[in-house]
């Protein structure tokens, strides 16, 4: 396998399983993304459609019983090379115990969890969280690991950062706890930042904040970004390309101007008409989608959207799965509409 | 903008204060001033949206508005249509459990407002028991009646919650604020936990049975582009004060106070070629026990100015229907939402 000079993570086909006693949940059927050094990917998608679960195993942290079937995750990277070179390995193929997979997460790869409140630690400070990860996956002392951690929260907007330091996590409020969970994700200047619906918890006001710090830390440690988010506003503002994801399947691809004024997919299409905009004019109803998402345990023949889909076409979408047509630029859907 | 303006509910100089106690062993017992002298009116017919941050006392003016909290001070008094007024606040509990007919309740989180041992069908007809509206056959047919008009079939009535998704259970607690026939319901962050594709779905079903039922809802939200979507009308609260209230369009288009011009200039636009230019606001939304003297937003104001820190500006109408709490509302020139 080899990588364009300009990618920096591929998954191809991957495929992830539940075997639950209720029986078994398809959690990715065959997901491909690329992520391209120092661009921000937007996944979007709803609630079950396998945004967090794709995030998850890149860093090879499914939840158990969870399990990678198949498929490939490539990695450009220069750990586990002596001599500085890059290498591509598939972290879909090692051991998530392996120390090659402890180096990777978090001196590679980082992420921001969605809740502030519960991804730190409450019995250790702040600084000693922070730190923590400079001690592991940077040959460095512990003086200079807390003269960086303070640089870090500087950065990333905290005031009286020496002081703050010290403190623990109860004593932040949830837009601060965010902006240190970014501070601990970039203090390793890892190339890849996974961020899963980073600003969901957060207000208005304070969510603006971190995005605009997200797009200026990028510029500066030139880092990759893969951004899970529900919120269609979010990803326009802050996604270079975009990935329309609906129950374990990549059904669009495209340039964040693609997906937003040229959609193909009729559930992209649905999904931007069903977000109310600001108008300023009286409004109608809203184009809402039909029907519900699938139980999990039900595995849907043909296209996953067909039962809600406005343009099924009858004895195609019930039974084929749709491959993947080519718009050019790197447009890419999965329907049966544009098939010749 | 409405044809009659006949005004259902007048909130006058409401305040809730919880007590909190701080200091070495809770010995210094101190208030969180969650409400702090908020006054308007709500129009008959019309969806008055509530915003703000979290903490700004949004919800607690919600519940308040049912007396689902005894308030520290200030009246409610709801004008029903051939009815004298009656200010819900000095009420007995025998005329409260009356007047709840008239006024209910939707809930944000439909997997913890609905009891999961109880059916759909107990679960709608539950208000109609405990009013005594209705009895017998009549509670079967309009738990009926009132689950179709919420776009819920006859089967989901003898099933228990846990086997709806989060959409259907919306659908659920809204049948059960519909059942009584209310004239006002007050919708705390309906939609906040839902997928898109559904929120569309209650946002229309909610439209719907406005206009059906000619009903009145205080609608309070986070998400600025459903409030612009469902409201007439829109207060925005920071830390226990109302500090702005406008027709939406004006509120959004032309904003009079600082806290308001910041919220829309954070809006993120589902559009990527409008790149949002947020106003940064200093520091954080300060504690609602301590808050800041004069206009609580000061320690966070680009415009502040010392007069600020001194006195609280006057609740006040600017112009016909826009309200505002801010000592410059006359002379800043403030931006709207750019769209």
């Amino acid at each position: 396998m080899q990588l364009n000079p300009d990618e920096l993570i591929r998954i191809s086909n991957l495929k992830v399983t539940f075997p639950l006693t209720e029986g078994t949940v398809q959690a990715l059927d065959g997901v491909s993304l690329t992520i391209k050094k120092g661009k921000v990917l937007g996944v979007v998608g709803e609630s079950g459609c396998g945004k967090s679960i794709t995030a998850r195993s890149i860093l090879r942290i499914i939840p158990p019983p969870g399990r990678i079937d198949d498929g490939e995750i490539w990695l450009r990277t220069k750990i586990g090379t002596s001599n500085g070179h890059e290498q591509m390995i598939d972290l879909a193929k090692i051991d998530p115990n392996s120390e090659m997979m402890r180096q990777i997460r978090w001196g590679e790869i980082s992420m921001v969890f969605q809740e502030p409140m519960t991804s730190f630690s409450a019995y250790h400070t702040l600084g000693d969280q922070i730190s923590e990860a400079l001690l592991i996956h940077r040959n460095v002392s512990r003086r200079e690991a807390r003269q960086r951690t303070i640089e870090m929260l500087e950065r990333v907007g905290i005031p009286n950062a020496s002081t703050r330091f010290n403190q623990y996590p109860h004593e932040f409020s949830g837009g601060m706890r965010q902006r240190a969970m970014i501070a601990m994700a970039l203090i390793c200047n890892p190339s890849l930042l996974i961020a899963d619906e980073p600003t969901t918890a957060l207000d208005v006001t304070i969510q603006a904040q971190v995005l605009e710090l997200m797009q200026d830390l990028r510029k500066d440690f030139g880092s990759s970004i893969l951004f899970i988010t529900h919120n269609l506003g979010v990803i326009a503002q802050i996604a270079d390309e975009v990935s329309i994801m609906y129950l374990g399947k990549v059904v669009e691809h495209g340039s964040v101007t693609d997906i937003f004024h040229d959609p193909k997919h009729p559930y992209t299409v649905d999904l931007l008409s069903a977000i109310p905009k600001i108008t300023g004019q009286k409004k109608d109803r809203l184009v809402a989608i039909e029907g519900t998402i699938p139980s999990p345990f039900e595995r849907v023949a043909g296209c996953p959207f067909h039962p809600r889909c406005s343009r099924i076409i009858q004895g195609l979408c019930e039974t084929q799965v749709p491959s993947e047509i080519d718009f050019g630029n790197g447009h890419t859907v999965r329907c049966h509409l544009y098939s010749k | 903008m409405l044809s009659e303006q006949r005004i259902l509910v007048e909130v006058k100089n409401l305040r809730k204060f919880f007590p909190v106690r701080r200091g070495t062993f809770g010995l210094t017992k101190k208030f969180v001033r969650a409400v702090d002298d908020v006054s308007f009116v709500i129009y008959r017919g019309e969806t008055l949206g509530l915003v703000g941050e979290s903490g700004s006392g949004k919800t607690t003016t919600g519940r308040l508005l049912l007396r689902g909290y005894e308030p520290t001070a200030g009246s409610v008094i709801y004008h029903l249509p051939d009815a004298e007024a009656m200010d819900i606040m000095t009420m007995t509990k025998r005329q409260l459990w009356e007047f709840r007919k008239h006024a209910q309740m939707i809930f944000q989180d439909p997997y913890s407002s609905l009891n999961p041992r109880m059916t759909v069908r107990d679960i709608i007809a539950e208000p109609l028991i405990a009013t005594k509206s209705a009895r017998g056959e009549d509670v079967s047919q309009r738990v009926i009646e009132t689950a179709k008009r919420c776009q819920l079939s006859i089967e989901h009535l003898r099933r228990y919650p846990h086997a709806f998704s989060g959409g259907q259970r919306q659908r659920i607690g809204i049948a059960r604020a519909l059942v009584l026939q209310p004239q006002f319901i007050v919708c705390d962050e309906p939609v906040s936990a839902l997928d898109v594709s559904i929120q569309a779905q209650i946002l229309n079903l909610l439209k719907d049975l406005q206009t059906e039922f000619g009903l009145t809802y205080l609608f309070i939200a986070h998400d600025l582009s459903v409030v612009e979507h469902i409201c007439n009308r829109v207060g925005v609260m920071y830390l226990g004060n109302l500090v702005e209230m406008a027709a939406t369009e004006e509120l959004f288009y032309h904003p009079l106070h600082p806290y308001t011009e910041a919220l829309m200039s954070s809006i993120p636009e589902a559009d990527p070629k409008v790149k949002m230019q947020p106003i940064k606001l200093s520091g954080e939304i300060p504690s609602p026990i301590d808050p800041p003297s004069g206009c609580a937003f000061h320690p966070r104001c680009q415009y502040a100015q010392s007069i600020c820190a001194e006195s609280k500006p006057e609740w006040r109408e600017l112009a016909p229907g826009h309200f505002v709490a801010c000592h410059f509302a006359e002379s800043l020139q403030l931006r709207g939402f750019v769209g």
